[in-house]
């Protein structure tokens, strides 16, 4: 956590003092993204699971408004697929259990030459599902606080398509969840005005 | 901004657990053989700190039984986990102390020297008077030893009759770093030790109708370990949730029915008050309660009594008007009026409301016992210990309670 503040306030630091974007053209960008995603846990997840980390896949859709200035502010949702596991239940029934967690975030993000480094602040709904033998099936819900935070770099194709490759990063203190994603994006420039 | 965070979140301090000391029980009591009933009776007694080295001052209460003992202290509500016994002529004890509203831990060493009582206790005999624990207490990590000295001033066993510490959460929560998660079969056999003579334990239902011990409607991480465990109780089967959850400590989150059979298995508690927390909990509570005083018979415990807490006037009315309402004593945390209607054993208000003389001397006098819950401040602790008229208080620090209900002069 704080090593990700350290790296948000120098990569801050350097997009304020390096470029400007300023073209005098507003712009309402969105984008989505997709991929691997690595997740670290606090504690161990259930009993008999084995190891703090966990492999899962995450998307991510975000709508930026951009401004005549560095800085762009929009909304961030999407699903992230935290956790998946089968433990032993009695009976020598096999329990099945994940974690997904959708994230609606304020977001804040400013971007140069392609670049873009931003930071999302807002809540996660997580969904547990567990289920026992493959039948019977229990769904438990919790809204978390939590921040995302990521880098991108995009390629724009055309004046409103660009793909590119990001790596971001999801945190839920309280439930001792971090997450690292390396993505591939795809950006759309939906409105210039 | 990013400079503040970063600077507020290494000022945080880490909270320690009562066992994180640098201390090796079993070598430190290596040979030595634990003490008989009768000395331990005698070792237990209240008190005078001649010496307290910076962690108790006036007096204390020794709580010994078999081989482990506690010190409960007034001054800074101190709680010390002890263990020892004979080695030759004399007394060893080693263990840990802890502030229970604070954030110090150490680690206490005593011994009763041949001379100062220890030939008395081998020999199963009271030393009386001439009991002095001797020895020292340092930090967490063994460093800044002080001396620690205290004298036995009066007996112990007969200070506590008739009245009740009722340690809430079976004897304390998870916040209070005792190592042990709160509710659990692991605290009812810590909570003779902190103080308590009855417990009270909070039952929740799971979605397949078990009545399982636990406080809250959800399950967050202030209770459970486990990620997949989230969200409501009842939204999981009892299977789901012992597959996939442990408590903060590592334990299972127990049944009702192992809950109320390990009370009966701690001769030290003589009551256990069943706060039901739904509605939809009761019949099943109920059920359980029933079948827990016949196996209480049938283990000689027809000492030990099993009350159901009637929190709200929908659970009263439900309580009313069930079948098994005459099997089952009931505490009612309503008025006065609502204890008289559901026949209740024993009327508990909110210790907010007062010490409430006038009503609990009426209690009394229709043979009701009167509680109050839950009585944490210190200071009203003293008023309600000195001035009240209570036959019992429910804390979450049954350490300070007794401490002060033990070692208090004048009345008896």
């Amino acid at each position: 956590m704080r090593l990700m503040m350290c790296v948000l306030v120098l990569a801050t630091s350097w997009c304020c003092t390096s470029a400007q974007d300023s073209t005098g053209i507003y712009r309402l960008r969105l984008s989505v993204s997709g991929g691997y995603q690595r997740s670290y846990f606090r504690e161990q997840r259930a009993p008999g699971v084995e190891g703090l980390q966990s492999n899962g896949s995450s998307f991510l859709a975000r709508g930026l408004w951009h401004p005549n200035h560095l800085l762009s502010v929009g909304l961030v949702s999407g699903l992230v697929t935290l956790a998946r596991d089968e433990v032993a239940g009695e009976g020598r029934q096999t329990v099945s259990l994940s974690l997904t967690g959708i994230p609606v975030h304020l977001a804040f993000a400013m971007q140069t030459r392609g670049f873009q480094i931003g930071a999302g602040v807002g809540g996660y709904q997580l969904v547990s599902s567990t289920s026992v033998g493959g039948l019977d099936k229990s769904i438990g819900t919790q809204f978390e606080l939590g921040v995302h935070a990521w880098l991108a770099y995009t390629l724009m194709l055309t004046e409103r398509l660009g793909i590119g490759a990001e790596v971001s990063t999801h945190t839920l203190s309280y439930r001792g969840i971090t997450s690292i994603a390396p993505h591939l994006r795809v950006e759309y420039v939906l409105v210039t005005y | 901004m990013a400079v503040a965070v970063l600077l507020c979140s290494s000022c945080v301090q880490q909270l320690v657990d009562i066992d994180d000391v640098a201390l090796d029980l079993a070598s430190e009591l290596r040979g030595v053989q634990r003490l008989d009933t009768a000395a331990f009776a005698h070792l237990s007694g209240v008190y005078r700190v001649e010496d307290g080295g910076g962690v108790a001052a006036d007096s204390v209460a020794l709580l010994w039984s078999g081989d482990e003992g506690s010190v409960l202290g007034e001054a800074n509500a101190l709680w010390c986990s002890l263990r020892g016994g004979l080695l030759g002529d004399t007394v060893k004890i080693v263990g840990t102390w802890r502030f229970t509203q604070g954030t110090n831990i150490g680690i206490m060493r005593l011994t009763v020297l041949p001379d100062e009582g220890g030939t008395a206790l081998a020999r199963g005999s009271n030393p009386g008077k001439d009991l002095v624990l001797r020895g020292t207490v340092s930090d967490a990590s063994g460093g800044s030893v002080r001396p620690f000295v205290m004298r036995r001033r009066t007996n112990l066993r007969a200070r506590l009759r008739g009245f009740w510490v009722i340690g809430h959460r079976g004897g304390a929560r998870n916040s209070d770093r005792l190592g042990v998660s709160e509710n659990t079969v692991e605290m009812i056999q810590l909570a003779p030790r902190l103080g308590c003579n009855a417990v009270e334990i909070d039952v929740v239902r799971t979605r397949d109708g078990v009545p399982i011990v636990f406080h809250d409607e959800r399950f967050t991480p202030r209770t459970v370990q486990g990620a997949y465990i989230l969200g409501l109780v009842e939204n999981y089967t009892a299977q789901q949730i012992r597959a996939a959850a442990r408590l903060v400590h590592g334990e299972r989150i127990p049944t009702l029915h192992e809950v109320l059979d390990a009370t009966m298995e701690q001769r030290r508690l003589g009551l256990v008050w069943v706060d039901v927390k739904q509605r939809a909990v009761l019949d099943s509570v109920l059920h359980a309660m029933v079948g827990a005083q016949q196996r209480a018979r049938l283990k000689g415990r027809n000492d030990l009594r099993f009350l159901v807490g009637l929190p709200t006037a929908e659970i009263a009315r439900s309580y009313m008007e069930h079948p098994l309402r005459s099997q089952v004593e009931a505490i009612c945390e309503l008025s006065t009026r609502w204890a008289r209607d559901v026949e209740a054993e024993v009327w508990a208000p909110r210790w907010t409301a007062g010490l409430q003389l006038d009503e609990v001397q009426a209690m009394q006098r229709e043979q009701r016992l009167c509680f109050t819950w839950t009585l944490d401040d210190p200071v009203f602790m003293n008023e309600f210990v000195t001035d009240g008229e209570f036959d019992g208080i429910l804390t979450n620090y049954p350490t300070l309670l007794a401490a002060k209900y033990y070692t208090r002069r004048g009345r008896q």
